[in-house]
């Protein structure tokens, strides 16, 4: 009896080794980073309502057995797209995020159907096929805008083009759509500024991946992750159900990103996708989930704890090691490290699930 | 079955297209130039007033706009409300509200002068 | 409980720093791997006024060198800076892409603190609308400045070195008509040549190597009394070696330090005399007089980038405490000439070419060019025609 309290208590400090390595580091940068509470928690408003999102467009794949959907950079591309049509058109404010999200729909739609297909070719392999191809369609990306745009398709306005007549300028400013969801209701507690409609927006998707799971499609899904071949048996469309899974995945990155630039308010044409799919997989790993199991408070959880490290580790390598350079290398070591274990620890921990499913499989024996 | 999904699939695309055109409508966004320059109307010589308040749709701070200036305000959607306050030695003279629509031209050339004088062309766009 | 110990001793240290200075300045620059000269500026800056942690008045951060994909960060380091209720004054140099919003977030909570934007990426206008001062290398007067020290120095020719993809930018294409003009009414000769990209697919070692093969041809075709001029900053060091050997001439960089090309170039090592210019100078200046190169070869005698960020500091500290406006030449040139002994500079504000408006908190500058062997040669001075600023 006691030993399987003990070991229980293990299983879950294994299970939660992550979201614990990263409390226990907190505790000591909040304090060397020398913030004040009210900036500390202002910044975790702020990149809650900014980045989660993006992580929940991670979850379905996830529910399918796809694993971390690194394509979601596609999605992100997507969505500026749309946001590169809004500011030629000079569409601002609501309206304007709205349509960019419109727009971005049929590109994500068609996108995520190619990702869904490729990644059928290659099942098993699912995280790193994603990954090139979010290289792949990359280059697409800087075709289409670096060449085709203001002469094939047409931008008007001068403030987007490069003087010699066709291109997307490196940085476009989003002053029209800036925080216009972010300030459509706010809130102020003491001195902290809550962007309400951001959060509603967030939970009522929240809602809807409840909801989606329940739904007859949900439940394909959690078959075709659970066992393709019991699905196929099943007489579940593996291969359909997949994709949609990918494509409902794009299209949420593609909103996602146009509600994280919408906070930013400068787009990096060429770069601002860089990195989504990286820090989200990274916010989601170190809330918990696994490569084969989310759940949305890991989302939440690891929003807060992969940005609180982002925010005050460079503050407090300075304050550390006296050193402003150094610090902004303590934090690069310290996130993509953390980043780095987890993924092991994640290794590590499933060997050990299959040892214990052998140990019990031999006591039962 | 399979025709009335693809009706289904069709309405709702349909319907999509539809909303994108009622947000580009209203959330165009347009520049509004207000001149409180001197003018000539219909013969007549109109000088530039001393001083104007204006205040776009509900807005709690006035645009000043001097003699002779010209002063931009950014605007959204179709619909617009604007109030001039004129100015004579630092005292409210003559109050004025008009509503008003544009279209979906970039950008837009308010005269103070001609809507004084009660002349239909005082927006015009540029 | 040591390391409870070691946070406690920090906070106490941070305790006693707000008591020591009465306000702070914020100073956000790259890292040596991107842009040392920046940094360096900064480390002046500290060593006269001391670090926060110390009780001084600096604050130093810097920015991600992946700083086009990391633009969350740079905003978030900004704004961090505005925590600090004695911060007074932000500096960003160089300004890169997500300052803007940086400094429209800084304002929103703390309209009080002074936003400068040295060699600002984003756009003039968008940066303009966030800042209250940004600085630029004056491009458009340089493009007239660098063929009259050319015509001085003795040259009769001079040969313009770039590539499609710089050709492209604004600010490079546009110099690059000015030096055409110019050359034409000051009687040079005007050679455009071009030479691999180094980021294309044949790389830095690619390009370098085409310079070397290069050179001695073009000496032998233009003559010994020709200026040559690269956009490109990793031309710069093959080109002067080669230079150096086979003659030929050389104004200044595209962004002059003695610091750019000419260690590599000479092969002397000068990581001893980091941040010291004049040491620098001296030392590069005895170099190159030995090799025959004296007043054949030119540089600004500091770096640019090093007195960009030391001077935007003091010219803050300075508006803080009351004693210089924010706006003025003046004042700026002489925030400026305090850490740049002997070398003066000059300057002008932006006007946008499109609209013809004269922005009031953008202002455009550069420095007498020093001649290695012969000192500087007064280009501060000079007065632009005002046909040139007019040149698309």
């Amino acid at each position: 009896m006691k030993t399987t309290g003990k070991r229980s208590f293990k299983n879950l400090l294994i299970a939660y080794a992550v979201p614990i390595m990263f409390i226990g580091l907190s505790i000591f940068t909040i304090p060397l980073s020398g913030f004040s509470p009210e900036y500390l928690v202002q910044e975790m408003v702020i990149r809650l309502a900014r980045n989660s999102f993006l992580v929940l467009a991670l979850l379905i794949p996830i529910i399918a057995g796809m694993g971390l959907n690194f394509g979601m950079v596609l999605g992100a591309m997507a969505g500026q797209i749309g946001l590169i049509f809004i500011t030629d058109w000079n569409i601002v404010g609501i309206p304007g995020m709205a349509l960019a999200m419109i727009i971005s729909i049929p590109i994500s739609i068609f996108l995520g159907w190619i990702a869904g297909n490729i990644l059928n070719r290659a099942k098993g392999r699912e995280m790193v096929t994603s990954y090139i191809l979010g290289f792949f369609i990359n280059g697409i990306y800087q075709f289409i805008v670096l060449y085709m745009m203001g002469k094939a398709i047409p931008i008007g306005n001068p403030a987007l083009v490069l003087s010699r007549g066709y291109g997307i300028r490196n940085a476009i400013n989003l002053e029209g759509i800036r925080q216009s969801l972010d300030n459509l209701i706010s809130l102020n507690i003491g001195k902290v500024q809550i962007p309400v409609a951001t959060f509603i927006l967030i939970s009522a998707f929240c809602f809807f991946i409840i909801w989606f799971r329940k739904t007859k499609l949900g439940q394909d899904m959690r078959a075709v992750g659970q066992d393709m071949e019991v699905a196929e048996a099943a007489g579940i469309p593996v291969n359909k159900t997949r994709i949609i899974s990918m494509i409902i995945s794009t299209v949420l990155a593609g909103f996602g990103q146009i509600i994280f630039l919408q906070n930013i308010g400068t787009l990096n044409t060429y770069n601002s996708h860089d990195q989504t799919g990286m820090y989200s997989i990274a916010a989601l790993l170190i809330g918990g989930a696994t490569v084969s199991h989310a759940t949305i408070p890991n989302i939440f959880l690891g929003v807060v704890l992969f940005h609180l490290m982002f925010v005050t580790s460079p503050m407090a390598g300075k304050n550390l090691i006296g050193s402003a350079m150094l610090g902004e290398y303590f934090r690069l070591f310290i996130s993509y490290g953390i980043i780095a274990i987890s993924l092991v620890l994640y290794a590590w921990r499933r060997h050990k699930e299959k040892e214990r499913a052998r140990m019990n499989l031999r006591g039962n024996s | 079955m399979k025709r009335k999904r693809l009706i289904v699939q069709l309405i709702l695309i349909l319907a999509l297209v539809g909303v994108s055109a009622v947000l580009f409508v209203i959330g165009k966004g347009h520049q509004l130039l207000i001149d409180n320059k001197r003018a000539t109307i219909d013969g007549v010589r109109v000088e530039a007033y001393e001083w104007v308040n204006v205040y776009v749709n509900g807005a709690k701070k006035p645009i000043e706009i001097e003699e002779e200036d010209r002063q931009l305000a950014k605007i959204a959607g179709p619909w617009h409300h604007i109030r001039i306050e004129i100015l004579e030695d630092g005292k409210v003279a003559k109050t004025l509200e008009k509503r008003f629509t544009v279209g979906l031209q970039n950008s837009f050339l308010l005269s103070l002068q001609k809507i004084v004088e009660g002349k239909e062309d005082w927006l015009t766009p540029r | 409980m040591k390391k409870l110990l070691l946070v406690l001793l920090i906070s106490a240290m941070a305790v006693l720093a707000f008591s020591a200075a009465p306000f702070h300045i914020g100073i956000v620059t790259g890292t040596v791997s991107q842009s040392e000269d920046d940094l360096r500026g900064a480390e002046r800056l500290i060593q006269e006024y001391g670090d926060v942690t110390n009780g001084g008045m600096i604050k130093h951060i810097t920015y991600p060198d992946n700083f086009m994909s990391e633009m969350e960060t740079t905003i978030s380091q900004i704004v961090g800076l505005a925590d600090d209720p004695l911060m007074k004054a932000i500096i960003v140099n160089q300004a890169i892409p997500g300052t803007t919003e940086g400094f429209r977030r800084v304002r929103q909570k703390r309209p009080d603190i002074l936003l400068l934007a040295g060699e600002p990426h984003e756009d003039p206008l968008v940066i303009e609308s966030a800042a209250d001062l940004a600085i630029n290398s004056d491009f458009v007067a340089r493009g007239y400045l660098i063929i009259w020290s050319a015509k001085k120095m003795g040259a009769k020719t001079f040969v313009h070195i770039s590539f499609p993809r710089h050709m492209s930018y604004e600010t490079l294409s546009r110099r690059r008509t000015i030096m055409e003009a110019a050359c034409n009414d000051l009687g040079l000769k005007f050679v455009f040549e071009t030479a691999p990209d180094p980021t294309s697919d044949i790389g830095v070692a690619g390009a370098q190597q085409f310079i070397l093969e290069k050179v001695p041809a073009w000496i032998e075709k233009y003559g010994k009394q020709t200026a040559f001029f690269c956009t490109n900053d990793a031309h710069t060091e093959p080109l002067l070696k080669q230079l150096l050997a086979y003659g030929g001439m050389f104004v200044e960089a595209d962004l002059p330090s003695p610091l750019m090309g000419y260690p590599g170039a000479l092969g002397i090592d000068l990581s001893a005399a980091a941040g010291d210019f004049p040491k620098i100078l001296s030392a590069v200046e005895a170099e190159i007089v030995k090799k025959g190169g004296a007043a054949r070869f030119g540089t600004w005698a500091f770096s640019y980038g090093y007195t960009t960020t030391a001077g935007l500091g003091e010219l803050a500290i300075r508006v803080v405490k009351g004693e210089a406006s924010l706006n003025k030449l003046p004042d700026l040139m002489s925030a400026y000439n305090k850490f740049t002994p002997g070398a003066s500079w000059n300057g002008s504000f932006y006007t946008d070419a499109n609209t013809g408006v004269r922005a009031r908190n953008h202002i455009l500058i550069y420095q007498d060019t020093y001649i290695f062997g012969q000192g500087f040669i007064g280009s501060a001075s000079v007065e632009v025609p005002e046909k040139y600023l007019d040149i698309k």
